[in-house]
């Protein structure tokens, strides 16, 4: 039942933002500029693993994009993701939840982003946001989708803050998070350094240098993170080929991680279709070394702009006995709403 | 958590007039092809364009180029700006679909709605460089909206062919030529017909 209280809250919103959405669409074909635009989230998540009992999860949320300027520069753009995340049978689960069943608020970006120069090569970004490290850098989307480019730092977004910017044909960002993830948690004294060093995202190769150094927060305590990678990103034609490496170590064990996706898209874009493979070496407390590979393959289809319809396929998986099942299949079902004002 | 299913299920058989895909954290403003196309302007600032079916129908019926989906929805636009001059112009990038995936095109439109350049911030074609010789850029510069028309063969939305014996590109190069053409028409008619163009 706590869960009532936040969706009954999003619903008012819904409804209030369907009220001036049809107001707007019978006024103005084309609207006066604006400066915010935002968005009514849903999606609905099936997981099916083989040999397990599946699972589903539901997301509710708003995604807000503000831009604060005057007559001639923006000073600041204002992005803001919250979104209540409800599990069933979810096993694993996120940090976020407390079990299985639970159900919680996730915050996916929530920044202000201060431009301190008008051609935006240095900015200051405040808030929660994605680390930047390794090819979840290259600005494709990845939020709220079956298809993850998160490498085994076991951290996607964070509380912190950043210096990022372009100058010409590159681009930089280095960050201080907190390293709670989700929720500010100063137990311990946690923090992570991380940064991204690269060529710029608008060249059909794009290459990446990033590096992550910092204590994790765990409830059972920090955990020393190190990592050092290398990230591509090619695109010729319909086709989108992503390399992404790193070498690093958690508690001073030894950590290899590497990524490989060919993806296509259609003519214009609504139709991706992707295959990911992925390799980890992780070494144990006994000196061992464990290796793990899997291969998904996936697409995602927008018959129509704010309607996602996705599937993924977990279609081989070598791991450890017990660790995950070999196979699993995901379906999810997404829809956004669009509004400005 | 079934009525919340219901919630979701009912919410997606509406029609959602306006619409832009991607998260808004992944929007990025093109400072760099800005720099590009207007190495004078020292800042700009952003507004945002709401191109619903409505729109895209009557934009279509006046200019007679297509407008597929993924033009719908949240577009946005920079005013660029100088120190000395004050208001330089307008910077717009628009999507255009092509045989090698979606093309991003950036346009740099002055005070009077007149095409000052372009650069194309995605081409993913072998074919690409062949769009940023002199000529073609030179093909587009100062045209309006009227004058861009006279690109397009009088009854379809295709190029001149005319245009492509002028320029020298191969019939393999026409469907970029055709998607740069198109895209400067749809910005200027998305300009004028919101009434951007001008102080």
């Amino acid at each position: 039942m706590k869960f009532l209280v936040p969706i009954a809250s999003l619903i008012g919103s819904v409804a209030l933002g369907f009220a001036t959405s049809f107001a707007a669409h019978g006024a103005t074909q084309l609207t006066v500029p604006s400066k915010t635009r935002y968005a009514y989230d849903f999606a609905a998540r099936l997981n099916m693993p083989e040999g397990r009992a599946s699972s589903q999860m539901y997301f509710v949320g708003i995604d807000l994009h503000k831009v604060i300027s005057n007559d001639s520069k923006d000073f600041a753009t204002i992005i803001f993701q919250p979104y209540w995340v409800d599990a069933n049978n979810l096993k694993p689960f996120p940090g976020f939840l407390d079990n299985e069943d639970d159900g919680a608020i996730q915050w996916r970006n929530a920044v202000i982003d201060f431009h301190l120069t008008g051609d935006r090569s240095i900015n200051l970004k405040v808030g929660h946001f994605e680390l930047p490290f390794g090819s979840e850098s290259l600005a494709l989307d990845t939020n709220g989708t079956l298809r993850q480019l998160t490498s085994n730092i076991g951290l996607k977004v964070d509380w912190g803050l950043s210096v990022h910017g372009d100058t010409g044909d590159y681009e930089y960002e280095a960050a201080w998070t907190r390293g709670s993830g989700n929720d500010w948690e100063t137990e311990g004294n946690p923090g992570i350094w991380s940064g991204r060093l690269g060529r710029s995202r608008y060249h059909n190769l794009v290459w990446g240098l990033s590096w992550l150094d910092g204590d994790f927060w765990t409830p059972a305590g920090t955990i020393q993170k190190q990592r050092v990678g290398a990230d591509f990103l090619i695109y010729r034609d319909r086709y989108r080929f992503i390399g992404d490496f790193s070498v690093g170590s958690d508690k001073d064990l030894d950590r290899k991680y590497a990524l490989l996706e060919i993806a296509h898209e259609s003519n214009d874009g609504m139709l991706d279709t992707y295959a990911q493979f992925r390799h980890q070496e992780n070494e144990l407390a006994n000196s061992q070394t464990v290796t793990s590979q899997n291969l998904h393959l996936g697409v995602k289809w927008e018959p129509k702009l704010g309607l996602h319809l996705s599937a993924q396929w977990r279609v081989w998986s070598d791991v450890e006995p017990g660790s995950e099942p070999p196979e699993l299949f995901q379906l999810q079902f997404r829809k956004r709403i669009f509004g400005g004002m | 958590m079934q009525n919340l299913l219901k919630l979701m299920l009912a919410l997606a058989t509406l029609n959602t007039p306006l619409a832009y895909s991607q998260a808004f954290c992944e929007l990025r403003d093109p400072s760099r092809v800005i720099r590009d196309l207007v190495p004078e302007s020292v800042s700009f600032n952003s507004e945002v364009l709401s191109i619903d079916d409505r729109t895209r129908a009557a934009i279509v019926d006046s200019v007679g180029v297509t407008m597929h989906h993924q033009e719908l929805g949240y577009h946005t636009l920079y005013t660029v700006w100088d120190d000395e001059h004050g208001k330089l112009g307008l910077v717009h990038v628009r999507p255009e679909a092509t045989p090698w995936g979606l093309m991003e095109i950036a346009w740099m439109i002055d005070r009077n709605g007149l095409v000052v350049d372009f650069t194309l911030q995605r081409c993913r074609s072998q074919h690409c460089e062949a769009m940023n010789s002199d000529t073609v850029h030179a093909v587009f510069y100062r045209r309006d909206l009227t004058s861009l028309g006279e690109l397009l063969h009088e009854r379809t939305d295709n190029v001149d062919r005319m245009w492509l014996k002028q320029l020298g590109l191969s019939d393999e190069q026409e469907p970029l030529f055709a998607a740069i053409t198109r895209s400067a028409i749809k910005t200027l008619a998305v300009l004028e017909y919101g009434g951007l163009i001008g102080d």
